[in-house]
């Protein structure tokens, strides 16, 4: 009944076309529906009928029922009939919208746009001027405007609001009080988030009540405030990422859940929230294992439409990049005495190593660098090192007999030369165990093992500053780690060896907690966030919290502002850079002291949203009319007997499917059956028996040759020998496998498509694997056309094209005492249905294995025609120059060339040589 | 969409009329033998005149039969004197009319043939028969004289398609018939009884014998309509609408059935045979009824 009270007519005197409905009633009861007709023999007999029920045909009553609804639907509809009308202002003043669109509106988005939707139909039915304000926060300077709107602009404005994804600022709304005054009996409705910083507030209470002296204030806002927490910076521990999340004072949350999503949305770890009642902050951690760490790629509270509850991560909270340097990789035959591998094992667990030289990994922009013992670098090397630490680099550097005895730069402390033994032979020390951590250094918390010692070390010069740059020493004093300052960047030294050469640091678990805590100087990206940079924006969150790739008016980041930045609509939270690299700025690392805003400090009438919207109900009502209308006709059709029987319509439709169906399964014209099968039947039909393959040219003529001749040969083949050879397949080389087809036959037309990449792996296979091509140019007649020598024919060019990148050996013309010629027929020529043409063999002569067997014929006597024979057994092509003999030659050749490929070289065997030769009547 | 097919013959000169029947002839001939060879594998067997075949009875001798004819040596086997009766060699006439009145081009679309294809087909089917037997037969009112064989086939069928017959009414003076003829009527009689029953007297005082065929649509049996709807003539521009034909249907049923007994009754009151057979029923049916009782009459 609710949605019935909120329904009311914008033309209501339309309403009493009502009063005509008993007209259209009588109307359509003395109109009797038009009767079918049919042609009937047995008119007698219905004149012989008593005539009183000839008259009786009226309207059934449902059916008049059915047309009166209609007639009312569409008198209702002409009414304008319209829900949830708002209620009458009866203020005929400008309007003046204030409209949170900052990111804390977007929870409450429906609601707030549903209100503001049906304010300005509302007013813009009433002919009222509209003007709209939006509170999210200005950047570069801009200032609040006031324009006036005229009805279709606002109404545009209502449709494409959007909430942004930066917090509302009230404090430069006063600017417009000026401009407001000027306004003639305004009234000012304010939609508000409800959430906000009281930063963001100040300005706002003397604001509102300076409106409060133009015209009435009206406040919505949510029923009850409720908000998603904030997700601010997350901070990895270990496996772990501590998140930390926060709630506007005041705001109820329902229990939700934590989500670390990938970069293709897919979850990688999820936990709940939930937040003690009265709390308002509270820290989930996340379990996230090292090795799915680096894909992570967003944090978000699981339904909260809100980009404050959505943390990107980039690059920083990725795994630490680490480069190794690994110049000289000789003596990899022993990987325990090669510091490499040390240092490999020690910064696995909390790195992505990189190795390479110097010079490549700074290339790579790598931020931190460990190099093993070294003597003094190139002279330019250590220049763009040291440049490369002063603008953020780390470099680690391990001690060695070469740094012993080195005099180079980059080294945090001034060293002696030579190194100092603790245990050597001419020495009573006992090898040094580790002393403590001094405070500065950032080891302190690692706990130090006891059978940690040192053999031997270089030892620093002693300066005043050597305690503050040593971070760890042995017991008595002397530096084991020291590092400085440089530039932006740190240099740190380990005095002692990264092998066990020296110490037995390496060996330790302490060991990789030190490389550790150093990696956590380094800035871990490819990039020095350091270096200036200017970075576009990339993909930007709108204020639901979903990445777009608008940018709109946005600025560039500057990588040096990050501190100072303030997210505006120049700034807004996203990220910056390219998809290779960028930066993340999220509402969360700012300051998330936001709070529900305490409404009772100013002075209006205050309102909730409303979610209902206004509806116009004159489409519905019309679109039901004519359904009914179509009802109507249907049930009068049946009434008269017009409606095809059930039966007919089916068999009808039957046929048609059936006709169309037909057709489109009718074959194109393929060359054969087997052309038609697919997949796993194409591959069983050529496994299960022998066959011989042709390649599918584009030309289907070509193609039906190719086809018939093989099926000829294979005929001979089953009447001659003891090749049982089934109907040919066609191949179609870019997608059928080859392997099966002991011999294919290769028609080129000049309009040979390229071969693929993946064709050439899969010939060079073929050939590998003992398969033999027949090529066949087809061109012999056409000999003359190009002097003899058909080298220069479009068949002969599209060939060398198609051949060039094969692995083709060097060929021959066949050679007298080739097994071609005596695989099973005696035969020195081999005409095809052209003779005369050269046929090219692979010179198998220095070849091992593969029976040597030939894996390439080239010719140009078109076999396939003098083979081809039809379906009843009559040959297609003349022979040219043509007689009985030169087909059974053809065939001949086809036979050997198919035993030639199936038995190899046997015949070449001398075993046979004297059966030949009596053979040959020598 | 359900509409009656109707052959709106008055618009066909009757040259077109002839070819198109004409192209339907060769089918309808071919079902007619279909028809017929059915039957001559039945149990009837062929009355053809052969050798020593047409012994008919025999019978004792009377003060009337010619001593020659005598059969001595049946008698010599038995206590009296048998004569040997052979079998009448003059062969039965049987005069076909097939009506080719308008109400007959009809099909509710619920058959395949119309009346009168469905007609058409049993006359040649019976001519066809009688043909094979050697009877001699004609078309009433179209062919001259009855005949029998090949030849005399072609013709019936050569005016079977190309006119119409005369009326019910004319059959009068169609033909002169010979007494002891067997007149076929075939046709769905929607004409008034007493026409008809005028009809059959005349046939039945001429001394002939007669079978009636009463062909029907189904939907004239029936009148399976529903609802308000307008009935046409087929002969004439007459139409007649009716508010709800299920309201009827029990009445016109009682009318048409009444119709069809009346001529029942009529052919049982002077012996002929009658049957009634709707389209949507094989025509073998009918022909079957039709070849039973021809061969009844013992020809």
């Amino acid at each position: 009944m609710a949605a019935l009270m909120s329904l009311s007519f914008l033309y209501p005197w339309v309403l009493t076309a009502l009063l005509a409905l008993p007209l259209i009633w009588w109307l359509l009861r003395i109109v009797p529906p038009q009767p079918k007709s049919v042609i009937f023999p047995a008119m007698r007999f219905l004149y012989g009928l008593k005539k009183d029920e000839q008259s009786s045909a009226t309207t059934p009553w449902w059916l008049l029922l059915l047309r009166l609804v209609i007639a009312a639907l569409i008198i209702l509809a002409i009414a304008r009939p319209v829900l949830n009308l708002p209620e009458q202002q009866n203020r005929s003043g400008e309007m003046v919208l204030i409209v949170d669109d900052g990111w804390t509106s977007a929870q409450s988005w429906d609601g707030l746009k549903a209100t503001l939707t049906k304010l300005i139909n509302d007013s813009t039915r009433q002919g009222r001027q509209i003007f709209v304000v939006t509170t999210s926060r200005r950047g570069g300077g801009a200032i609040p405007s006031l324009q006036p709107l005229a009805d279709q602009e606002a109404l545009g404005i209502a449709a494409s609001l959007e909430p942004k994804s930066w917090p509302s600022d009230y404090s430069d709304l006063s600017l417009l009080l000026p401009r407001l005054e000027t306004l003639d009996n305004p009234e000012f409705i304010w939609l508000s988030s409800g959430i906000s910083r009281s930063a963001d507030l100040s300005g706002l209470q003397d604001f509102l009540a300076a409106l409060n002296d133009m015209g009435p204030v009206t406040i919505y806002r949510q029923e009850t405030v409720v908000a998603a927490p904030i997700i601010e910076t997350p901070k990895f521990d270990g496996d772990k990422l501590n998140i930390p999340l926060s709630l506007p004072t005041g705001a109820t949350n329902t229990d939700s859940v934590l989500t670390a999503r990938a970069g293709n949305g897919q979850i990688l770890a999820s936990a709940p929230v939930t937040f003690p009642e009265g709390e308002y902050s509270a820290i989930v951690a996340l379990n996230v294992p090292n090795r799915i760490r680096n894909d992570i790629r967003r944090l978000e509270i699981a339904n909260s439409n809100n980009a404050g509850a959505v943390f990107l991560l980039d690059q920083r909270w990725q795994r630490r990049q680490v480069g190794l340097v690994t110049s000289d990789s000789s003596q990899v035959d022993q990987p325990l005495l090669n510091e490499t591998h040390y240092l490999r094992k020690a910064l696995e667990p909390f790195f992505d190593i990189t190795g390479g030289t110097i010079e490549e990994l700074l290339e790579e922009k790598q931020s931190l660098i460990a190099l093993g013992d070294t003597a003094n670098l190139p002279e330019g090397v250590e220049r763009t090192l040291g440049d490369w630490i002063a603008k953020g680099g780390v470099l680690i550097r391990f001690a060695g007999p070469k740094l012993a005895n080195s005099t180079g730069a980059l080294v945090p402390v001034e060293l002696r030369s030579g190194n100092r033994s603790l245990q050597g032979a001419m020495s009573w020390n006992q090898p040094a165990p580790l002393g403590p951590i001094p405070r500065q250094s950032p080891f302190t918390g690692l706990s130090i093992p006891k059978d940690v010692t040192v053999t031997k070390q270089v030892l620093a010069n002693p300066s005043p500053d050597l305690l503050d740059k040593t971070w760890a020493q042995l017991e008595d004093g002397t530096p084991l780690v020291t590092a400085a300052k440089s530039g932006a960047g740190w240099i740190v030294l380990f005095h002692t060896t990264a092998s066990p050469d020296w110490s037995n640091l390496a060996l330790s678990g302490l060991f990789v907690e030190m490389l550790r805590e150093i990696g956590n100087l380094g800035q871990y990206v490819n990039q020095n966030l350091a270096e200036q940079q200017s970075l576009p924006p990339f993909q930007l969150l709108n204020g639901f919290g979903r990445l777009t790739t608008e940018t709109g008016v946005v600025d560039p980041l500057n990588t040096a502002d990050i501190g100072s930045l303030s997210l505006n609509e120049r700034h807004p939270p996203g990220l910056y850079g390219n998809e290779n690299f960028s930066i993340a700025i999220n509402i969360g690392q700012f300051d998330a002291a936001y709070s529900v805003v305490d409404m009772t400090q100013f002075a209006a009438t205050f309102r909730y949203f409303e979610r209902s919207s206004l509806v116009d109900l004159l489409l519905p009502l019309l679109l039901t009319a004519l359904l009914l209308v179509m009802i109507d006709q249907i049930i009068s059709l049946h009434l008269q007997g017009r409606l095809p029987a059930l039966g007919k319509v089916s068999r009808a439709s039957i046929f048609i499917f059936a006709v169309s169906f037909g057709l489109s399964s009718i074959p194109g014209e393929a060359p054969a059956q087997e052309a038609n099968l697919g997949g796993d039947a194409k591959i069983l039909a050529a496994t299960l028996d022998t066959r011989l393959g042709y390649i599918l040219t584009q030309d289907r003529t070509v193609d039906q040759m190719s086809h018939d001749g093989l099926a000829g040969l294979s005929r001979q083949l089953r009447n001659r020998t003891a090749v049982e050879a089934e109907d040919p397949l066609p191949i179609d080389i870019e997608q059928d496998e080859l392997i099966f087809y002991p011999f294919i036959y290769w028609p080129i037309t000049p309009d040979f498509p390229p071969l693929s990449e993946q064709a050439i792996l899969k010939l060079n296979d073929y050939f590998k694997g003992g398969g033999t091509v027949l090529f066949d140019t087809r061109n012999q007649n056409a000999a003359g056309l190009y002097g003899i020598d058909l080298y220069n024919s479009p068949e002969n060019t599209r060939l060398r094209q198609l051949t060039s990148r094969l692995d083709i050996p060097r060929v021959q013309q066949v050679p007298p005492d080739h097994v071609l010629t005596r695989a099973f027929y005696l035969m020195q020529t081999f005409p095809g249905r052209y003779d005369g043409g050269d046929v090219w063999i692979e010179d198998t002569s220095g070849i091992q294995g593969n029976d040597g067997v030939a894996s390439v014929v080239i010719g140009s006597n078109d076999w396939a025609a003098a083979w081809a024979i039809d379906s009843d057994g009559r040959y297609q092509a003349a022979t040219l120059p043509g007689n009985e003999r030169q087909r059974e030659l053809a065939y001949r050749f086809g036979i050997n060339l198919v035993m030639y490929t199936l038995t190899g070289n046997y015949k070449s065997d001398q075993v046979h040589i004297p059966a030949i030769l009596e053979r040959l009547g020598q | 969409m359900f509409k009656p097919r109707r052959v709106t013959a008055s618009k066909l000169d009757d040259r077109n009329r002839a070819e198109r029947l004409a192209q339907t002839l060769p089918p309808l001939i071919l079902a007619a033998e279909h028809i017929v060879n059915a039957f001559d594998m039945g149990v009837h067997g062929r009355r053809r005149a052969g050798t020593g075949e047409d012994f008919w009875q025999f019978k004792r001798y009377g003060p009337d039969d010619s001593a020659a004819s005598i059969d001595w040596r049946q008698s010599a086997k038995r206590e009296h004197v048998y004569i040997r009766q052979k079998e009448q060699e003059t062969a039965e006439t049987v005069w076909i009319w097939r009506d080719g009145s308008p109400t007959m081009d009809f099909t509710s679309g619920r058959t395949e043939d119309s009346k009168l294809a469905r007609a058409t087909l049993i006359s040649l089917a019976l001519a066809l028969s009688l043909s094979k037997s050697g009877e001699k037969f004609g078309l009433l009112g179209q062919t001259e004289k009855a005949s029998t064989g090949p030849a005399s086939f072609n013709r019936f069928v050569g005016r079977i398609t190309e006119l119409d017959g005369p009326p019910l009414a004319g059959l009068n003076t169609a033909n002169r018939l010979s007494n002891k003829s067997t007149v076929v009527m075939i046709s769905d009689f929607l004409s008034d009884l007493e026409e008809i029953t005028a009809t059959v007297r005349h046939f039945v005082n001429l001394g002939c014998n007669g079978f009636i065929l009463h062909i029907a649509d189904p939907v004239e049996v029936d009148l399976p309509y529903q609802g308000r709807t307008r009935f046409l003539s087929v002969a004439n521009d007459d139409n007649l609408t009716l508010g709800r034909v299920e309201a009827v249907r029990e009445e016109y049923q009682t009318l048409f059935e009444a119709h069809r007994s009346a001529i029942a009754k009529l052919a049982e009151n002077v012996s002929w045979d009658y049957a009634f057979h709707r389209t949507d029923k094989p025509a073998g049916d009918a022909f079957a009824r039709l070849y039973a009782a021809l061969n009844i009459r013992g020809k």
